[in-house]
């Protein structure tokens, strides 16, 4: 399964310099810490130069110009950004520089994902580079992690309740996140507890569209309402919504009352098999006439909040009620 | 007896007879509006009034003489065929159009502009037009198409004739088919039928055997498709056909007017495209994003009113109307499947169609109107 695959890599936070760097993943925030982490390093020695080349908007030869030693630096630091829509100048660049790596360079470049240069990412592994994790954090426990290492990193203590909270109010991007550890390490003093983090982040509450769905799904109304007001009101965009309760039902309409092993169904309808799973447990108890009449009323949410009503939260507020209202009662 | 020019216009004795009259008096009216629905042959009725109007031959409208030939084929000097791709006309078209209504006639007596999609005419190119339309200058004659009468300005309409075809019987249809296309008669009678006289439609459906797969898939459906999951699955797969017959359209035709544009600018392959030149091509991805849309529009649009024949013929069985089935080659079916539902249903039926029609035009996600759509189509959706 080439879904399943393992996230590949160091943490950024073990990164040394290296000849051969390559941070791979989306999350440009992990991205940009591992630069900074290596130019913060690399500024202890004054023998370095320091280039940052965009792959992008490439010129033949910039590579073989920042690779190079000068006058004033025996060694050379270069970043090389954006290698996801890298032009073919630098594809031929860089595979020209792999066939003979200068051991005092380090060379650090960020892959954003995709399928554009897979010859050189080959090429790059196969050189023995150092590859770096900056895949997009998702789970909780995850950013919890991320927490705990940044108060760690700067010596500092914070309770297992206030990482929780901290990651409940701002963990929707982690760029947030980070920021907000470091402005609590250098605001505060002494440990971190809730209190501190409820006086800096209170009544601001995480809400995706999932957590709506999901709450509306089970049948739990108060909870979808007040989840979606913080959605609405932190900025959240209704129609984004509207996809997500459909995705949603849409899941639990194609699993209910199917007699399939989560794997078989998982690759007939393309979906996960933890998806697939989770759809299932959640699909328990509906009926099938049920869910049409949500497939039906998200059709006409999605009309609603596209001009045909005059409040977008009316029309999710009502169909998140209707949905509730359907959830079989546990 | 229907002159050999006419000879294509599928049941549309009345329309011939009137223009046939035009023709011989010798002095035709300067502003001419066909109307009827689409696959009526509006165009090919207005090519060959052109036709007969130039001919020289007596009666006029002999479709043999060169005149007859070049107008029909679209390459005499003196008759102009315009339609636009673009969403609509704007005004700078419709300058340039009526500039070229002033050269006088080369050739033949009169000069001749046909306008086949004069409902893309927006109001103020519409306006434009009006002058050029009330007085054109001698020997000019306007011929503008459209669906209906009211898909163009009031004022244009007033100063037109009007000529309206009507729905050829699938008769007719079938007639014109094993003539003018030499098709088999019974694949023309079935085409015809399945195309509900739409002459396009039916020639397409019976030369091409992969659009007669299609579209009985497509009216098949209510019959697959019986539980909530398999209608959530038949939705998506309405979508990606769309959306795929879309990116075909349009893909390719957009990759090659980008390298065009690229060619122009004298740019390379890959060479990034300069700041100052940007807009230009971000033009060309977002008329393609129209046009995209359009294309997958108009294919579920296809896809609707192939469903719709099946819920017709179930209500036409229900209520025993005797009239003709659009679905003949199904009957034992239908009758089963409408011995399963009420009236009522059927007709319910076919409001859902018409609302995720609705839907998709007002820019529902069209995999949400679809699926609101199959779910609607069920008989029932399951106990469960």
């Amino acid at each position: 399964m080439a879904r399943a695959q393992a996230n590949p890599g160091i943490s950024w936070r073990d990164l040394t310099p290296q000849p051969l760097i390559l941070l791979s993943g989306s999350e440009q925030y992990l991205a940009s810490r591992a630069f900074e982490l290596l130019r913060a390093q690399a500024a202890s020695r004054e023998d370095i130069a320091h280039t940052r080349l965009n792959a992008q908007s490439y010129e033949p030869g910039e590579l073989l110009l920042a690779t190079s030693a000068s006058l004033f630096s025996t060694a050379n630091l270069v970043e090389i950004h954006d290698l996801a829509t890298m032009n073919e100048y630098f594809l031929k660049d860089a595979l020209a520089y792999l066939k003979s790596p200068a051991p005092e360079n380090v060379l650090i470049m960020h892959h954003s994902g995709g399928a554009r240069g897979k010859k050189l990412l080959d090429a790059v592994k196969a050189a023995g580079a150092v590859l770096v994790n900056c895949q997009p954090v998702k789970k909780d426990a995850e950013k919890i992690e991320f927490v705990t290492a940044e108060f760690k990193a700067a010596k500092r203590r914070i309770t297992n309740d206030a990482v929780k909270a901290l990651v409940a109010a701002v963990g929707n991007s982690l760029a947030e996140l980070g920021s907000s550890c470091s402005q609590l390490i250098q605001d505060t003093t002494g440990t971190v507890d809730q209190d501190v983090v409820d006086k800096y982040y209170g009544g601001r509450v995480e809400a995706t569209a999932f957590k709506v769905a999901d709450a509306a799904i089970a049948g739990n109304a108060q909870v979808a309402l007040r989840t979606l007001r913080h959605a609405l009101g932190t900025g959240t965009d209704p129609i984004p919504i509207v996809a997500t309760l459909a995705m949603k039902v849409r899941q639990l309409a194609k699993v209910l009352g199917v007699n399939e092993p989560a794997a078989v169904l998982a690759s007939q309808l393309g979906m996960a098999p933890w998806q697939v799973q989770q759809a299932q447990q959640q699909a328990r108890g509906w009926k099938r006439a049920d869910l049409a009449a949500c497939v039906e009323t998200i059709a006409q949410t999605d009309r609603m909040v596209k001009g045909g009503g005059r409040s977008p939260g009316y029309a999710l507020e009502r169909a998140i009620l209707f949905i509730a209202g359907k959830a079989p009662r546990h | 007896m229907i002159r050999p020019v006419f000879a294509d216009l599928a049941g549309q004795q009345r329309v011939i007879t009137t223009l046939t009259e035009q023709v011989d008096q010798g002095e035709p009216t300067h502003a001419w509006l066909f109307t009827g629905p689409p696959g009526s042959g509006r165009t090919t009725a207005a090519r060959a009034f052109a036709a007969a109007l130039q001919c020289t031959a007596s009666p006029a409208g002999c479709g043999t003489c060169p005149t007859c030939v070049s107008v029909v084929s679209g390459k005499h000097p003196d008759v102009a065929f315009i339609s636009t791709e673009k969403f609509e006309y704007q005004v700078r078209d419709i300058r340039e159009i009526i500039t070229q209504a002033q050269d006088k006639a080369s050739q033949a007596r009169w000069r001749i502009i046909i306008i086949e999609d004069a409902d893309r005419m927006s109001e103020r190119s519409g306006n434009v037009m009006l002058k050029a339309i009330e007085e054109p200058p001698a020997n000019m004659i306007w011929i503008l198409c459209a669906p209906s009468p009211a898909d163009v300005l009031v004022t244009i309409r007033s100063r037109c004739r009007a000529v309206n075809l009507s729905i050829p019987s699938t008769e007719d249809v079938a007639q014109l088919l094993v003539r003018r296309d030499g098709l088999d008669a019974e694949l023309a009678r079935f085409a015809a039928r399945a195309s509900q006289s739409h002459i396009g439609v039916a020639r397409l459906l019976a030369r091409d055997e992969q659009a007669r797969i299609q579209r009985e898939k497509v009216v098949t459906l209510p019959l697959r498709v019986t539980t909530l999951p398999q209608a959530m699955e038949a939705a998506a797969e309405i979508s990606k056909l769309s959306a795929e017959r879309a990116e075909h359209i349009t893909g390719a035709d957009l990759q090659h007017k980008v390298s065009e544009l690229r060619k122009a600018n004298g740019l390379g392959e890959e060479e990034n495209i300069p700041a100052g030149l940007r807009g230009q091509f971000r033009e060309l991805e977002e008329n393609a994003k129209r046009f995209a849309r359009r294309a997958s529009f108009d294919a579920i649009d296809r896809t609707l009113t192939d469903l719709t024949t099946f819920f017709r013929d179930v209500l036409s069985l229900q209520l025993d109307t005797r009239v003709e089935l659009v679905n003949e080659h199904l009957r034992e079916k239908l009758n089963a499947f409408a011995a399963h539902q009420s009236r009522e249903k059927t007709l319910s039926q076919i409001d859902a169609i018409d609302e995720a029609r609705r839907r998709i035009a007002a820019n529902v996600n069209q995999l949400m109107a679809l699926e609101a759509l199959m779910t609607r189509l069920l008989q029932n959706p399951g106990r469960r």
